[in-house]
């Protein structure tokens, strides 16, 4: 898959020269690949686990794993698809550690937002916008089972098509359109019974 | 497609059209249906605040990461430097040597912890040696006259039984030394010594061949109320290995004098692998004729 991709305003090599690059062990060129989908894949943890400490060690991990397979890399699919399976999986395994070892988050960000003696410091309107936006999608995410929270996450959030999804998650384009009618449905629910709660 | 009317296959596309991604004719479709439909245009409303949300998510505010690249680069610098250079030797590829060795040294262990270091006794040559020695068979050597002392039918079962040529041998032996001997010993051994070749054969079936002869002397000893060690000592002594020793002495042996034991003529574990050795002085056996059977 040859695709030019620009960083920093700067046009850079295609993607199949910079895995090639990667491949002989220029760092460089993954520096490359790292500030083209970094935001994505951050946000994209972000997203699924709820928790910015998490999504930065995921985030971290996915990018050193993928240096360290980049000889695996077959170019049968985008650099990007590539890169939201492994995070994927291992938000995926983390989310599996949680319910074992039953953690309880913590961020101190938002304790301190919502809870701590800074509050009246705080910009109210910039804590009722988080409130109603950022926070309500992370409440109402992590009450959807994680292979739909994966779904309406790559689907609405990342934008990423039927068919990127299919060959992340290696199944086909209509079960994926299947399972995401559902998980929508199922996160029109959440948001519903959410808004009621809060009258 | 789908028909205006179907609530159901409406409800599909409500996020779609609530998202404005679906083609200009369906959105006019739904829209027709919307008017129509309360119910779908509640169900409507509910897919609109969850798109609004999900955009506003998009959109909105996310925390920045708090590591960059320079962190990752060090990450993989560090880990470069550490990589081994031949592929065999990375840690991955040395994980089935590990465990190899691992299984191997488990089963040394179990090896040694079964045999100990030390050679066995009955596996030694110097000890097969003496056994065959003892047991087989020696031309030139005679039969000490005074065996037509013992009781006939001790007599017979130790001809029976095909041991009376060692203790012939080794009485032999006493006799040569001028040791004289009030007791009579006998040692039923089952015989479990492990070795090779036609002496270690032989010295396995003089020791079944005795042993044999031992438990039918025995029980004919028992039933003419012969009293077996264990009845004195209440406590036999055991063998090296698992024979048990029986002996009788008779009321002179107090003045006699006192005759080397067993182990001290044949260590103890030649007499475990060859079976018995058992010896016997004329004079005690002229004395235990006087007060009876002594065996």
């Amino acid at each position: 898959m040859t695709m030019a991709s620009t960083v920093g305003g700067s046009v850079q090599l295609p993607e199949d020269q910079l895995v090639a690059r990667c491949r002989a062990g220029d760092l460089d060129a993954f520096g490359a690949i790292y500030a083209q989908y970094e935001r994505q894949i951050f946000r994209h943890a972000y997203f699924l686990l709820g928790h910015r400490d998490d999504a930065d060690d995921v985030k971290q991990e996915t990018f050193l794993k993928a240096y360290n397979a980049m000889p695996n890399f077959r170019g049968q699919c985008s650099m990007l698809t590539w890169l939201m399976k492994i995070c994927g999986n291992l938000c995926r395994d983390r989310i599996k550690a949680r319910l074992r070892h039953k953690e309880v988050l913590y961020d101190p960000q938002t304790a301190q937002e919502f809870f701590g003696a800074d509050t009246h410091s705080v910009d109210p309107r910039y804590v009722v916008e988080r409130a109603d936006t950022t926070e309500i999608i992370l409440r109402v995410l992590s009450a959807l089972p994680e292979p739909q929270r994966n779904l309406i996450v790559l689907h609405e959030v990342e934008g990423l098509s039927c068919k990127q999804i299919a060959e992340i998650l290696e199944c086909s384009a209509t079960s994926v359109k299947l399972r995401l009618f559902r998980a929508r449905r199922l996160f029109k629910d959440r948001v519903e019974s959410m808004l009621n709660l809060r009258g | 497609m789908f028909k205006i009317g179907s609530c159901r296959s409406i409800s599909r596309c409500l996020w779609d059209y609530a998202a404005y991604r679906l083609p200009e004719v369906e959105m006019e479709r739904v829209e027709r249906h919307l008017q129509e439909c309360a119910r779908c245009c509640a169900e409507f409303e509910t897919y609109r605040q969850s798109v609004t949300l999900i955009e506003a998510g998009r959109n909105g505010s996310i925390p920045e990461s708090r590591r960059d690249w320079s962190a990752l680069r060090g990450a993989l610098e560090t880990q470069a430097v550490y990589r081994a250079p031949w592929p065999f030797l990375r840690p991955s590829a040395l994980r089935p040597v590990a465990a190899a060795a691992a299984v191997a040294l488990l089963f040394a262990a179990h090896e040694l912890r079964r045999a100990p270091l030390t050679p066995r006794p009955a596996e030694s040559p110097r000890s097969s040696l003496r056994i065959a020695q003892a047991v087989k068979p020696q031309r030139g050597v005679q039969p000490p006259p005074d065996t037509r002392a013992l009781p006939q039918r001790d007599l017979d079962r130790l001809a029976m039984s095909g041991a009376l040529q060692a203790a012939r041998i080794v009485l032999d032996g006493h006799a040569a030394a001028g040791r004289a001997s009030a007791s009579i010993v006998a040692i039923p051994v089952a015989y479990s010594g492990r070795g090779a070749g036609s002496e270690a054969a032989a010295a396995r079936r003089a020791a079944g061949r005795l042993k044999a002869a031992h438990q039918s002397a025995r029980s004919a000893g028992e039933r003419s109320g012969f009293r077996t060690a264990r009845q004195i000592e209440r406590r036999p002594k055991q063998t090296e290995q698992t024979g048990i020793r029986f002996t009788q002495r008779s009321s002179e042996d107090s003045a006699m004098p006192e005759a080397p034991s067993v182990e001290e003529v044949v260590p103890a574990r030649d007499y475990v692998m060859a079976g018995l050795a058992p010896h016997m002085s004329p004079v005690a056996r002229q004395s235990n004729r006087e007060e009876g059977p002594i065996w």
